[in-house]
């Protein structure tokens, strides 16, 4: 699926991984944790070939999965049972996260909703502070007060020596906390840029009309009119529109 | 290990208790439960037993229940423990802890049945003789002829079958019992066909399927086929053991 592949993450960020159904999001992330072995090539993490998945580098490497299963245990009985396995696992951590989102750690895994699994194990996820986090899509299944608790835990959870990659088609959930965006399609890395990089680039706005003087790289209807990207002209910077970037992006209009 | 005792503890009770019920009730249909039934005979015993190794079978054949879906086997194979350790884990609870709950629930069983039976049959005034169960039983029917060599075949006949089943589970996903049976099947059925290939290129006299295996003495009382099968049985689980150990490590979603 890759080819000609080439992608280097710095600890300290949290990157948003984009792209279509069947871009390759998810078989990068199954290279990047080792699930899957590269045909050619090379990768590596924290120092580590991923797919020898050694004992050391597992415990500083932690999936949220799109797709995950409990067995029929407590939360309790679960940290217990997985958390010796990560050197820096932080309890104290775990139990405010698990105070935010409301979970109870007598509560038996398999019998929450889904959304609050998935809570469960993105707490569990960051209690870890393994040095890569890597999140498939991360706030699928949650309801709205909780992808905003998710948006502040995050942020205020993730260290310097952490990096969090994050692959998701909900891009609004994470459009104010990522610091870089890649975007992947057909294999390809088309676009790659830090988020203050993008800001000082490219203008966000929404607008009744525009002209082709007002040099839109790229548009979309909305019901005010249209929401744009334009070129910054350097004197004011916008929020980041992440999808209006994306579809931009897909376009090739940037 | 803990972190497998921890979260499977109810499952692994629940096993050994389901096995326990189950080999009582079995062994119990097997017995004579009426006056004019025969004697039960120590050699039945055999029969039974081997047939409950196929229950052994089973549970060996459910190692690895991570594999049985991808959500598990990320998980699984995420495990900050090394492929090393996490194969040894298996083969400890399956091959090694299975082997001796099965020997163990076993003995206990066949004593439980025997005594339950003598106990429905108390009222007879001739009532059919039930033989008790010792492992001596077993031990003289593969001990068979003073041969120590097949003796040893026999043996490490079953322990290859564990460990090919153990080992050949890593390689299946869905429905591994079911797969592990095709797949034995299919392997003494290449094996024969294979045999009777060679019948047909060494031995052209050799009619249809039939199977020309000259037979001769090898060493005094040891013939080349007994050689021939207890160097199969023999070595088999050392190709199997480290085959399962690298289809683990190399394992891909």
């Amino acid at each position: 699926m890759f080819n000609d592949f080439s992608l280097q993450l710095e600890s300290g960020c949290i990157v948003g991984l984009l792209g279509k159904n069947g871009a390759g999001k998810s078989t990068l992330l199954s290279l990047i944790t080792g699930l899957i072995q590269p045909q050619s090539g090379e990768i590596n993490v924290n120092g580590f070939t991923p797919f020898s998945r050694n004992p050391n580098f597992l415990s500083d490497i932690y999936m949220v999965p799109e797709e995950f299963s409990f067995p029929h245990v407590s939360i309790a009985t679960y940290v217990k049972a997985f958390s010796p396995l990560y050197p820096a696992f932080d309890h104290k951590k775990l139990q405010g996260i698990f105070e935010e989102f409301e979970l109870l750690p007598a509560s038996n895994l398999n019998k929450l909703s889904h959304g609050q699994r998935k809570k469960f194990l993105i707490a569990f996820a960051l209690s870890t502070n393994c040095k890569v986090l890597v999140l498939d899509e991360p706030t699928n299944g949650l309801d709205i007060p909780s992808k905003s608790q998710f948006r502040k835990i995050l942020v205020s959870s993730v260290t310097d020596e952490q990096m969090v990659l994050i692959s998701t088609h909900q891009v609004k959930d994470i459009d104010t906390i990522i610091d870089k965006v890649v975007v992947i399609d057909n294999g390809v890395i088309i676009y790659q840029e830090n988020t203050n990089e993008i800001t000082q680039k490219l203008y966000f706005d929404t607008v009744s009309s525009f002209t082709d003087s007002d040099q839109v790289l790229y548009s979309e209807r909305c019901p005010f009119g249209y929401r744009v990207v334009k070129r910054a002209n350097g004197e004011t910077e916008s929020n980041i529109d992440i999808e209006l970037l994306f579809n931009a992006i897909i376009h090739k209009t940037i | 290990m803990r972190n497998d005792f921890l979260l499977n503890y109810k499952k692994y009770l629940l096993t050994i208790a389901g096995a326990f019920i189950l080999g009582y009730i079995f062994l119990l249909l097997q017995m004579p439960m009426r006056e004019i039934s025969p004697d039960f005979n120590a050699q039945q015993y055999v029969s039974i037993f081997t047939l409950c190794l196929f229950g052994l079978g089973a549970f060996i054949g459910m190692s690895f229940p991570a594999f049985n879906s991808k959500a598990d086997t990320i998980t699984y194979l995420l495990m900050p423990s090394s492929a090393f350790e996490k194969f040894m884990s298996q083969f400890l609870i399956r091959i090694v802890a299975g082997t001796v709950l099965f020997f163990l629930i076993f003995w206990i069983d066949a004593h439980l049945a025997r005594a339950t039976a003598l106990f429905a049959l108390r009222k007879f005034e001739h009532a059919p003789q039930i033989a008790s169960f010792d492992f001596a039983i077993i031990y003289r029917n593969i001990y068979m002829n003073n041969n120590i060599l097949m003796m040893f075949g026999t043996i490490f006949m079953l322990v290859s079958t564990g460990v090919y089943i153990f080992s050949s589970r890593i390689f299946f996903k869905k429905m591994p019992v079911v797969k592990i049976v095709i797949s034995i099947v299919s392997l003494v059925f290449i094996t024969a066909m294979f045999m009777i290939l060679l019948s047909h290129i060494f031995y052209p006299e050799t009619i249809g399927m039939r199977l020309t295996i000259p037979e001769h003495k090898v060493v005094t009382n040891h013939s080349n086929v007994e050689i021939w099968l207890c160097s199969l049985f023999y070595c088999s689980w050392l190709f199997f053991l480290p085959l399962g150990y690298f289809k683990l490590k190399e394992k891909q979603l």
